[in-house]
């Protein structure tokens, strides 16, 4: 029997780069998941083209591809990255250069 | 070989130049903006492979069966997967392709690959296999520590 309370999935708004606007889908697509890589899993099998632009042959995160969270550029262990319930991401093209790079 | 067709790879796409009566003539761009490391046509000029070295996205493979008219994107070359947190953060992954080749045999194609390795594919691209014989050759991590840097940035 139902407790009347229910536990929120964590969904993600996630946002590609318009670099990739001939595979990745050009709007915003929510995806559920409680890590990166759970959300990424999820929009893979929608667009399974984008895999192989976003991760590489060990299924690794592309070294020049960023992922920001909530606004945040998360440089380390980017896809184990833990979600909120209504995290916001961005998967971009890392850039460098500059004087503060 | 078809005498009278010409594709160019650059850093900026794919051109493709062809012969008449008047001489040479653009008859064709695909891939605009994009560094193409190398294009391989057949004989008869009908099937066109494309390696794509994208800086951010990776090294993509596309195929043409009308001459460079349209063209499919093809899964490229994969390394052997490996397991383990600390094994996989050293893994390979494909750099780059730096050398395409036909077997002779229908739909044999060889793909030379940075880090280096040979893959081969008996159905025109579709699936690429790993040359085994060199890839487990023991002098292979003794070259690929010395030169395969710079073969890498060379192809880049």
């Amino acid at each position: 029997m139902p407790l009347g309370i229910s536990i929120p999935a964590r969904m993600a708004r996630v946002t590609f780069t318009a670099h990739l606007a001939r595979i990745a889908p050009t709007e915003p697509v929510i995806a559920p998941g409680a890590t990166v890589a759970d959300v990424l899993r999820d929009v893979f099998a929608r667009y399974p083209a984008l895999r192989g632009y976003i991760l590489d042959d060990q299924d690794r995160l592309r070294l020049h591809i960023a992922v920001f969270v909530d606004g945040v550029h998360v440089r380390r262990d980017p896809l184990g990255y833990p979600l909120n319930a209504e995290s916001d991401l961005y998967v971009m093209q890392a850039l460098s250069g500059g004087q503060d790079a | 070989m078809n005498q009278n067709r010409l594709h160019i790879a650059s850093r900026k796409g794919l051109f493709t130049y062809t012969r008449d009566a008047a001489g040479w003539r653009h008859s064709g761009t695909a891939f605009l903006g994009s560094p193409v490391a190398l294009s391989l046509a057949s004989a008869d000029g009908r099937t066109v492979f494309a390696a794509l070295n994208l800086g951010h996205f990776g090294t993509k493979l596309h195929r043409s069966d009308d001459g460079g008219t349209t063209w499919t994107e093809l899964e490229p070359p994969k390394y052997p997967k490996v397991e383990g947190a600390d094994e996989k953060e050293k893994a390979p992954a494909l750099a780059g392709i730096w050398s395409m080749a036909w077997t002779g045999t229908p739909g044999g194609l060889w793909c030379g690959t940075a880090p280096g390795a040979l893959f081969r594919s008996d159905d025109n691209g579709a699936t690429w296999q790993i040359n085994d014989a060199l890839w487990d050759h023991p002098a292979r991590k003794a070259c690929a520590r010395r030169s395969c840097p710079r073969i890498c940035s060379s192809i880049r």
